[in-house]
């Protein structure tokens, strides 16, 4: 009884004193403004600031600067070799600096503060960069097999570089058509249409025709011509949507994605349509650039109609005349 | 000497759990003394402006020969579950594949990510484990496009990715791309979501059996930008 008794306890006292779990860390890290827009002229300097957290567990960060450039006409970008750096950056923190490790604790946030210097025989155009804050990884023990992560997450920096005292902002819609089942030339426009229940693909392109980056905004919307009045259906938002230079940017609402599940995102139209009743349609877009007052507008129509059930009709009158033919020769012969 | 042995059994049991759990962040006593950087200088008064309030930065722009525009609001945050992803032994299993959980969210934007190698997969002697090329020799997956990896007789190290935003060529979680060790990759895209997006990304290790008793350890760099 006693040897039972002693054996317990030493059980106990031996899972009592025992290590606890150790834990994998965790590392989540934010930047409270991650798109900034920065005109200068050309020998100038301009100090802004990014506040960056790290929510997660105590880790080490470096900063550094990467180069953008824009990849296709649907807002994705790529990272470009840093070869020559036209725009010169500083850290004005004390004890921060690019490529120095600092140790941040969980839960603690950082305001850099960074200054942007644009060289005096630098060619006046639009660069693209990003601030980069990127964890150190953690050491490891000898002798373990491992891959171990780094994690960076950036914030851009678009710097315009203009002796001009004003740059022209402007933008206009490019492309602004819809795809149905069947398009028919009718008088001088096109007749769209479709069946009920079709989701109809829409696409929307939006320019921009000046010398610097440009932010386009609105929104779509559906409504159903009903003896002479127009009935709401459907409203969709067009969330600012960065678009370079003299390119072209395919715009998209932000009901798409969460709409659908996963990977028809990667190659989208910029909205789909969805209609549940028969009727004649009409769809306008209004865009703002950069915030301005002045809008762009486009509309197109189109008619949805019971097709399959029009098409069974016909096939059916189609099948009765013959039916009705046939039985007539009998007749007569 | 039967009880010794039981003792020293459940002693090395309790000990020796080392668990790869979900990071609690509370669990955490710091004694350091406080290092955050006094607070900057700040050289010239700035004015950030709200995209859609600009007052009149014409005169802005004449005066201080700079402008200032805040696009966006909102903050952009990326979380990695685990920052160390623990193997066993390569001659102990040939075939081996993990899982690490990334979440990003941005409110009103979307986000990119890009993948890189940034150092190879080896042992301290330099013997590594190559990029992988996939099942069709013919075929091979490259750093932009993932084939299906399911031959047992293709040795390396590759990556898939699933979940909402993975590139199209992840067509299911047999399809693996190698990392490139030169240049970042994007491998996921998504356009304004309000919603935190969970993607998981799932290593593969396969090499021959003949592989001795060695450690090997690489790093593999990822970066969140917001979609524009």
């Amino acid at each position: 009884m006693i040897h039972n008794t002693f054996f317990i306890v030493i059980i106990a006292l031996l899972i009592y004193f025992s290590p606890h779990s150790i834990y994998a860390q965790q590392i989540s890290l934010s930047f409270d403004t991650p798109i900034q827009h920065i005109k200068i002229k050309p020998n100038k300097v301009v100090t802004t600031n990014y506040r960056f957290t790290n929510s997660g567990d105590p880790t080490t960060v470096k900063f550094k600067i990467i180069k953008i450039k824009q990849k296709d006409t649907l807002g994705n970008i790529e990272i470009a070799q840093l070869s020559k750096q036209e725009i010169l950056f500083k850290i004005n923190n004390e004890n921060i600096d690019f490529n120095q490790p600092i140790f941040m604790r969980s839960k603690e946030s950082k305001d850099i503060s960074l200054s942007i210097f644009a060289p005096d025989k630098l060619i006046l155009q639009d660069y693209s960069y990003a601030l980069l804050a990127e964890t150190d990884p953690q050491p490891t023990l000898e002798g373990s097999t491992n891959i171990r992560i780094k994690e960076g997450l950036g914030a851009y920096i678009f710097v315009t570089v203009t002796d001009k005292e004003w740059i022209e902002e402007k933008g206009a819609i490019s492309l602004f058509a819809i795809k149905t089942r069947f398009t028919l030339p009718f008088s001088n426009m096109r007749l769209f249409i479709g069946n009920k229940n079709d989701t109809i693909p829409l696409y929307l392109s939006a320019e921009n025709q000046s010398d610097t980056y440009l932010q386009a905004a609105g929104t779509i919307q559906l409504t159903q011509q009903k003896k002479n009045k127009k009935i709401p259906i459907e409203s969709y938002s067009l969330p600012p949507q960065m678009i370079f230079a003299h390119t072209q940017r395919l715009l998209q609402t932000s009901f798409l994605c969460d709409d659908l599940n996963g990977k028809i995102c990667e190659e989208p139209p910029s909205l789909l349509v969805k209609v549940k009743s028969i009727g004649f349609y009409n769809i306008t877009v209004t865009l703002s650039f950069d915030g301005n007052k002045t809008f762009q507008y486009a509309h197109l129509n189109f008619l949805i109609i019971p097709f399959w059930e029009l098409i069974a009709i016909f096939c059916t009158i189609i099948a009765l005349c013959i039916i009705f033919l046939l039985l007539r020769n009998t007749k007569k012969s | 000497m039967k009880r010794l042995f039981v003792i020293l059994t459940l002693f090395l049991l309790f000990t020796f759990s080392v668990h790869a759990l979900e990071m609690q962040s509370g669990e955490y006593k710091l004694e350091i003394e406080d290092i955050q950087a006094p607070t900057p200088i700040i050289q010239e008064e700035i004015k950030i402006e709200n995209s859609t309030l600009t007052p009149d930065p014409l005169s802005l722009f004449e005066q201080q020969g700079y402008e200032i525009r805040t696009l966006d609001l909102y903050p952009f945050t990326i979380t990695l579950k685990n920052t160390t992803i623990d193997f066993k032994n390569i001659h102990e299993e040939h075939n081996q594949t993990r899982d690490i959980t990334l979440q990003t969210f941005h409110e009103n934007y979307g986000y990119q990510l890009f993948i890189k190698q940034d150092t190879p997969f080896q042992t301290r002697q330099k013997e590594e484990i190559k990029a992988t090329t996939c099942s069709n020799k013919f075929k091979p997956c490259t750093p932009q496009y993932a084939q299906e990896w399911t031959s047992t007789d293709t040795y390396g190290l590759g990556y898939n990715i699933q979940g909402k935003g993975s590139d199209n060529d992840f067509r299911n979680d047999t399809y693996y791309r190698p990392f490139s060790q030169k240049e970042y990759i994007p491998f996921a895209s998504y356009p304004f979501s309000s919603v935190v997006n969970d993607l998981k990304i799932n290593l593969k290790i396969q090499t021959q059996q003949t592989k001795q008793e060695q450690s090997y350890q690489g790093i593999i760099s990822i970066i969140a930008l917001p979609k524009l």
